[in-house]
C-alpha cells in the first residue's frame, strides 16, 4: 500500500495559488478585452438595480413608466401588465432594436417576471440599464401580486416589443 | 479494500479527477457564455459584499475552467485538486447559506439563465458529493499524477 504522500505540501500550495492567480488574470483580461465587458465596479455595476414594491410598481405604472415582461411569451400572452412589453430573457438581443425604438433612454422602465425566486427580471434590468437606458428598476414581487391586486391586466400578444 | 486504501487509490483518483473536470468544465462554460446572468444569479446568494460580486463573477468561471483543464492533464494534479476542493466547499457554503436564510434563487452554476427551478437541498447534497470527491483527488495524488496509461496497465 502506498504510503501517505509526505512533503510536497509547500509546493503544492504554490503552484494552487499560481493556478488560482493565472486564472483571475485570464477572467479579468478576457473581460476588459470583451466585446460587453462587466463594469467591476461603481454604478453600472449590474446588481445596482432597485427593486420596486407594489405600491411604487402601482404608482410608476400610473406616471406612465414603460413596464417589460420577462417572462417566457406564453406566459405574457395569458396575461400581463396592461402596457406591458415583452421581453422574454432569452429573446432579448433580437428585441433590442425594437425597445430602441419604443423607449427613450431616459424612459422610466419596470421589468417583471413571476415573482419572487424569479431571476429574469434583474437580468433584463441590468442587461437594459447595460444597453443605456438610465432608469431600469425591477418589480420583484411580479405577475402574480400584480394580478391578485386587482391591477389592470390584458392578454394576447398585442403590445410585444418584436418588429 | 479499506477506507484508506480507497483514500490513496490512484485509479479511483484519476477517475474522480475527470468526473470533477467535467463539472467544473459545464460550469465553467454556462457561466463564459453570458457573464451577466452569472453576476445576477451571484448577487441573488447576498454572500459576498456588493464591491466584490462583479469582479468574482469575472474570476471564478476561469478558476473553473483553468482548475479543470489541470485535473485532466494532471500537472499539477494535487494542486488542481486542492483549488477544486476549495471551490466545492465555497459552493457547499454558499447554497447551505442561502437555503439556510430561506432565499429562493436559481442556483445560476452552470449558467442557466433561463432556469426557472429553484436551489435545494438536493443541490447542497451533490456538492458535499463533489467536494468528498476533490479531497479523494488531494490525498492520493502527487504533485503530478502518474500517467493513465500506466494506471491502466496495473489494472490489466
Amino acid at each position: 500500500m502506498r504510503r501517505w504522500p509526505s512533503g510536497g505540501w509547500r509546493m503544492t500550495l504554490l503552484l494552487a495559488a499560481l493556478l488560482a492567480g493565472a486564472a483571475a488574470a485570464c477572467g479579468l483580461a478576457a473581460n476588459a478585452l470583451s466585446s460587453e465587458p462587466l463594469p467591476l465596479s461603481g454604478p453600472g455595476a449590474a446588481f445596482a438595480v432597485r427593486d420596486l414594491s407594489l405600491n411604487e410598481a402601482v404608482d410608476a405604472h400610473a406616471g406612465g413608466a414603460v413596464f417589460i415582461d420577462a417572462r417566457a411569451a406564453q406566459a405574457y400572452q395569458a396575461g400581463h401588465v396592461a402596457g406591458a412589453l415583452s421581453v422574454p430573457y432569452a429573446g432579448r438581443s433580437s428585441a433590442l432594436a425594437g425597445l430602441r425604438r419604443r423607449i427613450p433612454a431616459g424612459a422610466p422602465v419596470v421589468v417583471y417576471c413571476t415573482g419572487p425566486g424569479c431571476t429574469a427580471a434583474a437580468r433584463v434590468a441590468s442587461w437594459m440599464a447595460a444597453k443605456g437606458w438610465r432608469d431600469v428598476r425591477t418589480f420583484g414581487a411580479g405577475y402574480p401580486l400584480w394580478e391578485a391586486a386587482g391591477r389592470p391586466v390584458q392578454t394576447g400578444a398585442g403590445t410585444e416589443s418584436q418588429p | 479494500m479499506t477506507a484508506r486504501g480507497l483514500l490513496l487509490d490512484r485509479r479511483l483518483s484519476f477517475a474522480l479527477r475527470l468526473v470533477i473536470a467535467a463539472v467544473l468544465f459545464l460550469a465553467s462554460l454556462g457561466k463564459l457564455t453570458d457573464p451577466r446572468a452569472f453576476t445576477d444569479a451571484l448577487a441573488a446568494y447576498a454572500l459576498l459584499p456588493a464591491a466584490t460580486v462583479a469582479p468574482v463573477a469575472v474570476v471564478l468561471p476561469w478558476i473553473e475552467l483553468i482548475a479543470g483543464l489541470a485535473l485532466v492533464a494532471g500537472v499539477p494534479a494535487r494542486s488542481a485538486g486542492l483549488v477544486a476542493a476549495i471551490l466545492a466547499a465555497g459552493y457547499v457554503v454558499a447554497t447551505a447559506a442561502a437555503l439556510a436564510r430561506g432565499l429562493s434563487i436559481s442556483c445560476g452554476c452552470f449558467g442557466d439563465a433561463a432556469s426557472t427551478s429553484l436551489l435545494g437541498w438536493g443541490d447542497v447534497a451533490w456538492r458535499v458529493a463533489l467536494l468528498a470527491a476533490t479531497m479523494q483527488v488531494v490525498a492520493a495524488e502527487g504533485l503530478l499524477a502518474q500517467p493513465a496509461r500506466r494506471l491502466l496497465r496495473r489494472r490489466a
